[in-house]
């Protein structure tokens, strides 16, 4: 037999526990915990495999704030939100603690969020006494005013980027079913959601390919509906009808996690129906959430606070039988 | 399934990873209270983080607790003329007591 060492030029690394991340991927390694075992990782698992472990706590406990983030859990953006009293708080996550950054301007809670952490896009919510309309721009060290949305309203949600992003649903004397775009300057106003809706429905995707998924709409809701950028059709609805969740991913591949009841449920979605897969370990409403469909952050929120939790998908690890 | 019970702080990352999720069962609570499925991988879990045991009963208690707490918080917190509607929208639900595992 040929030694694995005579053909690669390196021996077998003995390590101990699973190494799944992609950058083992491919490799072979002896595993030392318990009895012992050689062991190849695969090829990256399905979003059914994909669990929850703990990340850095924020900084600031809060609820009722939103995130932006949409493509890695290494660089998020925390902003806003309710401490018991509204905040302006913002705080950077680097893959495993947040840092307090400058706070924005206008101090409020429940309300939307886009871009990414050097790009952030802040919209709408209810400050200490009233909806707000007020939008801010991160530029990754501080927040600026910029236009307002046209219509004033609470927990609304969010998707999309800072120079073209979308604000969806929200109260503002009642359930809303408003829409609207922004450009980067200035937001218009775009096609209705089919059902009016408030409490924090989850948002994702980009401007032109959005999802929104429960929320409140006389009562907690399942109804989901995806955006082509013109306007809004029903899909499939989430398993767990809920409301102020938070969510991950695009129209073709999403997650949302969290909500109504304290829920630890977790759901995927593939472009066409929601699956139930692992859930948080720690149950909670009003958190929010940033990155994929395989790599993605669920923060803050009540009862929770301060808690984060990191949702992955990981490659496959098969024990080698040498019997 | 069996379960334990513990109190233990969450210091943040690697408090829990994810093949210790793969391993078995974790639930986080109010009071800092975990419930951890009874296996030799949550007992060494519960090692890992210096959790305090307690039994099922301690664990609603604390449980209870801490979810009493803010109900009173909630309770005192009023706005002059605030319907019960406005209440729920300036706050959220007042928070319910449960039943642990």
């Amino acid at each position: 037999m040929t030694a694995f060492k005579t053909i690669k030029g390196v021996p077998v690394k003995t390590i101990s526990g699973d190494r799944a991340g992609s950058s083992f991927e491919g490799q072979l390694y002896y595993d030392s915990d318990g009895a012992g075992a050689f062991k190849f990782v695969g090829a990256l698992g399905a979003v059914s495999t994909g669990t929850w472990a703990s990340g850095g706590n924020l900084n600031t406990s809060r609820a009722a704030l939103s995130a932006a983030g949409n493509a890695t859990t290494t660089a998020g953006l925390a902003f806003l939100g309710n401490t018991g009293s509204v905040t302006t708080a913002s705080e950077e996550y680097n893959g495993s603690s947040w840092t307090s950054g400058n706070s924005a301007n206008t101090a409020r809670r429940n309300l939307g969020g886009a871009g990414t952490q050097t790009a952030g896009l802040a919209f709408g919510g209810f400050t200490a006494t009233a909806n707000s309309a007020d939008t801010e721009e991160y530029d990754g060290t501080s927040w600026s005013e910029q236009n307002n949305l046209n219509t004033a309203r609470r927990e609304l949600t969010g998707c999309g980027t800072q120079t073209a992003g979308l604000a969806f649903g929200g109260q503002v004397t009642t359930h809303s079913a408003l829409s609207e775009e922004y450009n980067g300057t200035s937001w218009t106003e775009g096609n209705d959601l089919n059902t009016a809706r408030s409490e924090d429905p989850a948002g994702m995707g980009i401007q032109t390919a959005a999802l929104c998924a429960g929320g409140d709409s006389g009562s907690v809701s399942a109804s989901n509906e995806q955006y082509n950028g013109t306007s809004w059709t029903e899909v499939g609805d989430l398993n767990t009808a809920r409301a102020v969740l938070a969510a991950a991913g695009t129209t073709a591949a999403a997650i949302v996690f969290g909500g109504s009841s304290n829920t630890v449920n977790t759901e995927s979605w593939n472009g066409s129906s929601w699956t139930e897969v692992n859930n948080l370990a720690t149950g909670r409403t009003n958190l929010a959430g940033l990155g994929t469909s395989l790599n993605a952050l669920a923060f803050g929120g009540s009862p929770s606070g301060t808690a984060t939790e990191e949702f992955t998908v990981t490659n496959a690890v098969k024990t080698i039988d040498l019997s | 399934m069996a379960y334990k019970y513990c109190t233990a702080t969450n210091w943040g990352k690697d408090f829990f990873t994810h093949e210790e999720r793969t391993r078995f069962h974790l639930e986080g609570h109010p009071g800092n209270v975990w419930i951890v499925g009874d296996n030799n991988y949550g007992d060494q879990w519960i090692s890992k983080i210096s959790g305090v045991s307690k039994t099922k009963s301690e664990a609603q208690a604390i449980v209870t607790g801490v979810i009493e707490t803010a109900q009173g918080v909630w309770d005192d917190n009023n706005v002059s003329g605030e319907s019960s509607d406005e209440k729920i929208s300036r706050l959220g639900s007042r928070p319910a007591t449960y039943n642990i595992i």
